[in-house]
């Protein structure tokens, strides 16, 4: 009866126009805009954590946020919205190392500006 | 009339801030150790500012100039430093460490000194291939480079005697008033020379050299203890018999420590460049007594608050060493002190420092001293202005001198109901107490995370636009339906049954049911999940005017609403399809899910 598809690592969605590649789910717009080979490697990668709580990254509608889940939490997804979750390793890998005196916020706070993106809020 | 102030302490036009500086045990590499015999402390040249340390290593200053960064040395009067990129052998007085008094060119890159045997010359290793991998000898008063050659030099360069390559540690050890002898170590040797001191007379004559691969070398009086990249070893005066070898030893740099009578006798330190940390050993048999350090650049261990004002005006830091700094005229406030934006202190804490404003305490606006170890505020109630404060460390500041505080931000105790006009809040522990109906009621941020609150959720003032109070436990459920312009709500880690998920989710898919626009933001989310249970009736996630149809409810995930001409969830799963469906105002939902869980 449920148009919920349960799809792993407790990600639930009602599109199939999601990719997901591991723990991290993209929209396709965003997935055409920033997923590589490298990223999908990396995700593959992957092993399950056994942190209880595990960071991820959310850009609903190009608004960035920073969350926590659990393995036992579901995502609902918000219809209609561009939405994708990156996982913590996929988002670090993706921003990068900093380079020489450039800090980790300074690397990302560039990497979220040159998606077109904003960071919501300030925490 | 006289103005006089009434009480002992800090006028009321002031703020002091009391606070311990954490001791400094960064080093970003540290290169060149010496015993300075006049102030009874080590010396420790440093990228970042050179270190003063104790004899048993500890932390004692870092008020130097910055012009010892690769070589640093005593005698009884003077100090003496070059820097890594600089071609300069810099004299400042014992007494005033931080303005140099004169300068000798050398003509290549500083790698070590020794200043402290020798009472007229400072002895000077180099190592520029373009000039000469050289050693200099420099006279104390004129600051001259004294020696023969172009460039002027000790010798020449080269392998074989007579000659140098890549020169780094020295010592010269008098043998009279007038002369005595120059060690100089190399990759693989340690080269003798008999030097004449003598003022216009001075001379140089190769002795010999030992196969002895070294960086630096140390002498007691009667043994030599040679540092190499990996180990100390302990020779006797003519450097053939190896007494002791304490291996796994890495330093770069190696000096003398006489006994100070703490039980270890004649000891030695020795800076490890590499890991960025100092060790001390027994001149007995090499054992190890203790490392300290790591790398870093130190600034952590600065006090390095600033403020900011309403309006243009300065500030004046006055600290209870005697050091104050007057900022220049702005809005924003930092120190400036010997280079860096922060101030540390000859002796360890607790220390005090004295704000005044020109113009009124009042203007300030903002104070961050978010990485400083304050222990005390006094006058904070004073700025009247409405005022911003982040303060993290173990000082707690008590809540209800923050009246003013419109945003907050750290490690605070007390009341809630204290700070009546706080827009912001970021506060964590468990010293801070209240109830949610105490938080003010203009708040557009919540972000207080603890145990020690209670209360309703439906006692939220309705201002807010980010809300995290997850994991606290005290806090119980209610609707949320008055958030109107809420973007994220986390209340996940609550301990919350279903019936108390469900109460949450209800409210918001209610007030949807009855207008879809209730909620004003585009993509407001939820996070309600971790150790909360699962909603009730997951399996009430689907579209009910295609499942069931117009009109048809079900037992337990939708009602038909007659009125408005639609389904009302009935369960916390539909409620969900409700809020994520809910187009124009479109809700993100993260709960417990019904499992098996991955």
């Amino acid at each position: 009866m449920s148009d919920a598809i349960k799809l792993a690592k407790g990600l639930v969605t009602t599109r199939p126009t999601v990719v997901l590649c591991g723990e991290t789910l993209l929209s396709k717009k965003v997935y055409d805009q920033i997923c590589d080979a490298k990223m999908i490697e990396a995700s593959s990668k992957m092993k399950p954590t056994e942190a209880k709580i595990q960071r991820a990254v959310r850009v609903a509608n190009g608004i960035v946020s920073f969350v926590e889940m659990s393995k036992t939490d579901v995502l609902y997804l918000p219809f209609g919205v561009d939405f994708s979750q990156i996982s913590e390793s996929d988002w670090l890998a993706k921003v990068g190392e900093p380079v020489g005196e450039e800090t980790f916020d300074e690397r990302q706070q560039a990497f979220i500006k040159s998606m077109g993106w904003k960071l919501d809020g300030d925490r | 009339m006289s103005v006089h102030h009434r009480h002992g302490g800090p006028s009321h036009n002031k703020l002091e801030i009391t606070f311990d500086t954490p001791i400094d045990n960064w080093f970003s590499s540290p290169k060149q150790i010496r015993w300075s015999v006049a102030l009874g402390k080590l010396l420790v040249s440093n990228a970042v500012y050179s270190h003063v340390r104790n004899s048993d290593l500890s932390f004692n200053t870092k008020h130097l100039t910055n012009r010892y960064t690769t070589c640093v040395d005593s005698d009884t009067t003077n100090l003496f430093g070059g820097v890594s990129t600089g071609i300069y052998l810099y004299k400042m007085a014992l007494s005033d460490p931080i303005n140099y008094v004169s300068v000798a060119t050398i003509g290549a890159s500083v790698r070590m000194i020794d200043a402290s045997g020798d009472p007229l010359h400072v002895y000077v290793t180099s190592n520029n291939a373009a000039d000469g991998h050289g050693v200099r000898m420099v006279t104390k008063s004129t600051m001259a480079v004294t020696g023969g050659g172009t460039p002027v030099q000790i010798l020449a360069t080269g392998t074989g005697d007579n000659q140098f390559t890549n020169p780094l540690g020295l010592l010269y050890i008098a043998t009279n008033a007038d002369s005595g002898f120059l060690y100089v170590c190399e990759a693989t040797r340690i080269c003798k020379i008999a030097v004449v001191t003598t003022a216009g007379s001075e001379s140089f004559t190769w002795t010999t050299s030992y196969a002895i691969a070294a960086n630096d070398l140390a002498w007691d009086g009667t043994n030599f203890y040679v540092q190499s990249s990996t180990q100390t070893i302990k020779y006797d005066n003519v450097f053939t018999d190896a007494t002791k070898v304490a291996t796994a030893c890495v330093g770069y740099s190696i000096t003398y420590i006489p006994d100070q009578g703490d039980g270890y006798g004649a000891t030695l330190a020795i800076v490890d460049s590499t890991n960025s940390h100092l060790e001390r050993r027994k001149c007995s048999d090499l054992s190890a007594i203790n490392s300290v350090g790591s790398a870093g650049d130190g600034s952590s261990s600065l006090f390095d608050p600033t403020f900011t004002t309403s309006v243009a005006t300065q500030i004046e830091y006055k600290f209870d060493d005697g050091f104050s700094y007057v900022t220049p005229s702005g809005t924003s406030h930092a120190l400036s002190w010997n280079g860096f934006a922060g101030y540390s202190f000859r002796t360890a804490g607790p220390h005090k420092c004295t704000i005044s404003v020109r113009g009124r305490l009042g203007l300030v606006t903002g104070i961050d001293a978010r990485s400083d170890a304050i222990t005390l505020y006094k006058n904070l109630q004073k700025l009247s202005s409405p005022f911003g404060l982040v303060n993290s460390g173990n000082y707690k500041v008590p809540l209800n001198m923050l009246s003013p505080c419109i945003d907050l931000r750290g490690d605070c105790s007390g009341n809630l109901s204290s700070i009546p006009n706080v827009k912001y809040f970021d506060l964590s522990g468990s010293d801070i107490t209240g109830d949610i109906s105490n938080i003010s009621r203009s708040a557009t941020v919540i972000y207080i995370i603890t145990s020690s609150i209670s209360g309703s959720l439906s006692n939220l003032p309705s201002t807010p636009i980010y809300v995290y109070l997850y994991s606290s436990n005290g806090i119980t459920p209610g609707s949320i339906a008055h958030l109107v312009a809420i973007r994220d709500l986390r209340i996940y880690s609550m301990g919350w049954h279903t019936d108390d998920v469900d109460l949450v989710l209800k409210s918001i898919s209610d007030a949807i049911h009855a207008d879809v626009n209730h909620f004003t933001f585009a993509t407001p989310a939820l996070q309600i999940g971790v150790t909360n249970q699962a909603p009730s009736h997951l399996d009430g996630y689907f579209d009910p005017m295609v499942v069931l149809g117009a009109g048809v409810g079900d037992a337990d995930h939708w009602d038909w609403d007659a009125v408005l001409g639609k389904h009302k969830a009935k369960s916390g799963g539909s409620a969900i399809w409700v809020m994520t469906h809910n187009v124009g105002h479109v809700w993100s939902v993260t709960c417990t899910g019904g499992g098996p869980y991955p």
